[in-house]
């Protein structure tokens, strides 16, 4: 243990050398262990009524009481709060320090007490089901948590990453000591939070499943209590998240795809010091989350073909996308609970399987027949093949973006944050020379007085 | 590119040993431990609840199986309250200590979190690597960053198209296949190359009365529970027969086979199942020698089309009160007619026809017992001929359809008749094994599942009989009798589980099939006649009314629908997929739910 605990704090190489992956792995096995005994505590446990018979009744069953509406504005006006306070610790304080106080009340508040429900990331179905079911009304809380962080977005970055997502609060507290994921790596990464937001939508469009929330890995921990599957896709996230920055946040978020898009025209963003650079390349070095962007300016001669080659196969991406978007309506719609019930009722019905499902009992129970069924069944997936267009168009779209753009500069010539990848955690602020030094001043001319002759 | 040199020392720095930071250490590595034993302390109190599960608890299942014996026993009732009372202080206790657990567990990991970032914090700035910036370097960076986005794009689109590949849908599959309720017309299929279908061709018909094994269970479970005879909901069709009778439909594919008769004129019809459209209708020619004058029926009890036809998917085999029988190809042509001769039956022949392999089998029950004239015979379903008959029945007139069964090792036929059950080897007509359990005009069929033959007649009892025996089995062969409920029309019914007899007058009771304990019984004081059927777990009891009572195959009485047809019934339903078939005294119903354009 004394070996582990010299490795993991006193080498600066950690996870450089191969000769130091054992033991790092060591620690990742007996913290994984530690977290999936959560599931030990997880799950609701029953056991019936006693049998009386000396006429004895029993209690009506109860119903907890609803949360009391006020309560709900509570929620946005603390989210407004909060996604203000973080836009000046972020933008005016640029102070870490605070940044991380924010960080801990989210995941309390948001986190623990909230019980991680509502949440902007979540919210996107809400709204996208609204707009696809004249039947269902989002909440004014529900929308005010997916609006209000876009906007803020849209003005400030993603100040709502930094320290107010309950989601990103959690693995921020986790990350322990960041090793660089390599460029390439993390730029091809980028794409799955992209087709998630697609998937989530058309599924949430259909009535399908809201999917963010079945597979939100942290909300087991948040609640103390969930299925193991929850609870392991959880542990997971923590346990990578403790050497890699949010890798939930970076490589799956639907909600970060869409701030990240936003984000790219706010209007105010963290900076360092474009104007001064040193290009000493700590504040790159520094970002766990790989978010600091390199000087990249034109190179002559060199990329026209590659650009040619990415431009000239943009359609195609997005053709061949669409075309498997298509093909996958079958599997996709048979994540709708009536198009899943038709299958298996069919499945049944065809001797493939010998007993019946809850679901399947209970439709017989309603005697209304397969057929009836299965034209329900067959609506739906006629929802899916076009859905299933737009998705891979989407998602061909996103691939022939990704694949071109490392082609094209960005004109920069400094290293400062990208605005759409930089979740405005302000680490960056602590590394950089001459924000430190600027900081420095400011503290010097507050702390003197200025005296008058 | 100017880095300041404090800030790039070439010399590894030296181990942080701040005292802080030593203490930081140190409470990560307590909090740690904690956290670890916290958790296998979690993990044993999980595992050793689980494995004690109260719900499942054997003295108290013990205790309660008990009690059931001695209900009144009331040291037992203390005694399985205190181990209750026991068992849930235990369980809470444990939920309890888990709830606690939890938050420790969650205290553990936070201090944990704290320490450790304390104890890992570095003031320094970190140490950039040298840059090397160089045209090639660039260039590859772009192509490996282009290409690890262009990879992960194929390898999502490969993932798209392997998911697509490897779902299978029925949906999808059976969206093509010709919808008969869609008013599709399937093409004609050419009559089989063997002399007579195997398990997988008679799979889904509906071969003959109650079915293929006589049971009455439909290997569909989506019939209808819902329709109204009077404004048409939940009918797809309905078709007046030219000659009423209340002998039961037969199905095979999407032919629906019936027949009527009057005194002068026997008939069979042929109706497209699947839109009710009378493809053809023809009248038996009788065999030479055939009686001039038809025998006296009692139009109440069945009249001169009592008997259901059979078919094999090659033709339609009929028979008649004035004991012609004959049989028709799926074109209406008349194969071959035979008469079995003036029949002495006192309300007309009404016994059914059913198949064993390429024979056709006919129970002709008919006179006294001492006149040994009843027989069954075995004809040759090709040309009509007789292959075998048995010995004269010790039995006279019945209305009861034969059975055959596969046990002991032999197809048996099994027939009932006052007072005998008889067995009969199938393929040659001896006699195996006879049982006296019968009594008076028996007129319920038997019934076969999980080795026991059911029989029930008024006035004797509900037997079950294993069919093992050789010789009189009457004293060592029968199971179990019950004597409640008797009917002494309509047939038993076997779920599986459980046995249920209707009476004339309308009581349905259920027994247990294993021991004939009594279960339930239900009083509808209504008449019945059609014999009860079952698609999925719904059994559907038709009363001479018109209303269809739908129980759920149950230890308890739960009734799930009662639909009305509006119409008298005195037949059995016969099942297709999704669609239910009865013959009402005017009219041949299709029940079942209409399609919607998606699914057409």
């Amino acid at each position: 243990m004394k070996y582990l605990s010299r490795v993991f704090f006193h080498n600066h190489k950690l996870f450089g050398a191969a000769r130091q992956h054992v033991p790092v792995l060591l620690w990742l096995v007996i913290l994984g262990w530690l977290l999936m005994a959560a599931v030990s505590v997880s799950g609701v446990e029953r056991f019936p009524p006693p049998d009386f018979d000396a006429g004895y009744k029993m209690p009506p069953t109860t119903a907890p009481v609803p949360r009391a509406p006020w309560l709900e504005y509570l929620d946005v006006m603390v989210l407004l709060a909060s996604l203000a306070t973080a836009a000046w610790f972020v933008l005016e304080k640029r102070s870490r320090k605070h940044v991380l106080g924010l960080t801990i009340f989210s995941a309390l508040y948001f986190g623990f007490y909230r019980k991680g429900c509502v949440c902007s990331v979540g919210s996107i179905q809400d709204v996208t089901l609204a707009l696809f079911n004249n039947g269902y009304t989002v909440p004014l809380a529900v929308l005010a948590f997916f609006l209000l962080p876009l906007m803020f977005a849209l003005f400030f970055g993603r100040v709502f990453c930094s320290g107010v997502c309950p989601l990103g609060a959690i693995q921020d507290l986790f990350l322990i000591r960041a090793i660089k994921v390599p460029k390439w790596l993390e730029h091809g990464l980028s794409v799955i939070p992209f087709v998630y937001l697609g998937l989530a939508v058309l599924l949430a469009a259909t009535g399908s499943v809201f999917i963010i929330c079945q597979y939100d890995p942290f909300i087991a921990f948040y609640r103390r209590t969930g299925s193991a599957t929850m609870f392991g896709v959880g542990a997971v996230f923590l346990l990578v998240g403790i050497v890699v920055g949010r890798p939930y946040c970076r490589f799956l978020c639907p909600y970060g795809a869409l701030l990240n898009l936003v984000s790219r025209v706010s209007k105010w963003n963290v900076v360092l010091s474009p104007n001064d650079c040193l290009q000493c390349q700590i504040c790159e070095v520094a970002c766990p989350y790989g978010a600091i962007a390199e000087p990249k300016v034109e190179v002559k001669g060199k990329t026209g073909m590659g650009r040619f080659i990415t431009l000239a196969l943009l359609p195609v991406w997005v053709v061949v996308g669409a075309y498997v978007g298509h093909l996958s309506a079958t599997p996709l719609s048979q994540m709708h609970p009536v198009v899943a019930l038709a299958e298996r009722v069919m499945a049944e019905d065809a001797g493939q399987f010998k007993e019946p499902t809850d679901a399947s009992k209970a439709f017989r129970q309603t005697g209304r027949l397969t057929d009836e069924l299965r034209a329900d069944g067959l609506n739906i997936r006629n929802k899916f093949l076009w859905g299933g267009w737009l998705l891979g168009g989407f998602v061909g779209l996103v691939i022939a973006a990704k694949f071109t753009a490392p082609w094209f500069p960005s004109g920069r010539a400094v290293y400062e944050p990208d605005p759409g990848a930089c979740v405005s955690c302000a680490r960056c602020y602590s590394y950089c020379p001459r924000v430190i030094s600027q900081l420095k001043k400011v503290q010097c001319q507050c702390a003197v007085p200025e005296i008058k002759a | 590119m100017a880095i300041p040199n404090n800030l790039t020392a070439s010399q590894p720095p030296a181990p942080e040993t701040s005292p802080g930071k030593e203490l930081g250490r140190r409470i990560a590595l307590v909090s740690f431990v904690f956290c670890l034993v916290l958790c296998a302390f979690l993990v044993a109190n999980h595992q050793a609840g689980k494995a004690a599960d109260p719900i499942q608890s054997p003295r108290l299942t013990g205790l309660k199986a008990a009690l059931v014996k001695q209900p009144k026993n009331e040291g037992l009732k203390k005694e399985i309250r205190a181990l209750d009372l026991d068992l849930r202080s235990k369980l809470n206790r444990r939920l309890a200590l888990e709830t606690t657990g939890a938050w420790m567990l969650a205290g553990g990991l936070a201090v944990f979190l704290i320490s450790i970032k304390t104890a890992a914090f570095r003031k320094k700035l970190p140490r950039p690597p040298k840059k090397v910036s160089s045209l090639s370097a660039e260039n590859r960076a772009m192509i490996q960053s282009s290409g690890a986005a262009g990879a992960f794009g194929l390898v999502l689109l490969g993932v798209g198209w392997f998911w697509t590949s490897t779902s299978p849908t029925l949906l999808v599959a059976q969206q093509g296949k010709t919808n008969a309720l869609a008013g599709a017309v399937a093409a004609a299929v050419p009559m089989p190359a063997t002399p007579f279908p195997d398990a997988a061709e008679l799979k889904g018909q509906w071969p003959r009365f109650r079915g293929p094994d006589g049971s009455g269970i439909s290997a569909f479970s989506n019939a209808p529970v819902q329709w109204n005879g009077t404004n048409g909901e939940g009918v797809l069709w309905k078709m007046r027969t030219p000659i009423s009778g209340p002998n039961s439909a037969v199905i095979w594919n999407d032919k629906l086979f019936c027949t009527g008769a009057t005194s002068q004129k026997r008939e069979v019809y042929c109706y497209d199942a699947l839109t009710g459209k009378l493809l053809w209708q023809k009248a038996v020619t009788s065999a030479p020698g055939a009686p001039a004058e038809s025998p006296t029926v009692m139009e109440d009890s069945g009249g001169y089309a009592a008997s259901t036809a059979a078919t094999d998917g090659r033709r339609v085999y009929v028979v008649f009160a004035n004991a012609d029988v004959a049989a028709f190809d799926y074109q209406g042509n008349q194969v071959w007619g035979t008469n079995m001769g003036k029949l002495e039956n006192s309300y007309g022949y009404a016994t059914s026809l059913i198949l064993y392999q390429n024979r056709l089998l006919i129970q002709n029950d008919q006179g006294a017992a001492k006149d040994g004239k009843s027989k069954l015979f075995a004809l040759d379903t090709a040309t009509g001929k007789m292959v075998w008959e048995t010995q004269p029945r010790p039995v006279g007139n019945s209305w009861s359809t034969p059975l055959v069964i596969h046990a002991a090792q032999k197809d048996q036929v099994i027939t009932c008749g006052n007072p005998w059950v008889i067995s009969y080897d199938a393929s040659n007509g001896t006699e195996l094994w006879r049982a006296q359990a019968l009594y008076g005009e028996v007129t319920p069929s038997p019934i076969f599942h999980d080795g026991i033959v059911y029989t029930a007649m008024d006035g004797e009892n509900l037997c079950a009989i294993k069919p093992d025996g050789t010789g009189d089995v009457t004293k060592t062969h029968i199971a179990w009798k019950a004597d409640e409920g008797l009917p002494d029309i309509v047939s038993p019914f076997c779920d599986g589980k459980r046995v249920y007899v209707v009476s004339s007058g309308g009581a349905v009771t259920c027994y247990n099939a294993k021991d004939g304990k009594k279960l339930w019984n239900k009083e509808f004081e209504v008449p019945f006649k059609s014999s009860p059927a079952m698609s999925g777990d719904r059994i559907y009891l038709f009363n001479d009314k018109g209303l269809c009572v739908i129980i759920q195959a149950a230890d308890e009485y739960k009734e799930i629908a009662r639909p009305d047809l509006g119409e008298e019934i005195l037949s059995s339903p016969a099942f297709a997929d999704g669609r239910l078939y009865i013959r009402g005294k005017t009219n041949l119903f299709c029940l079942g739910a209409k399609l919607t354009a998606a699914s057409k």
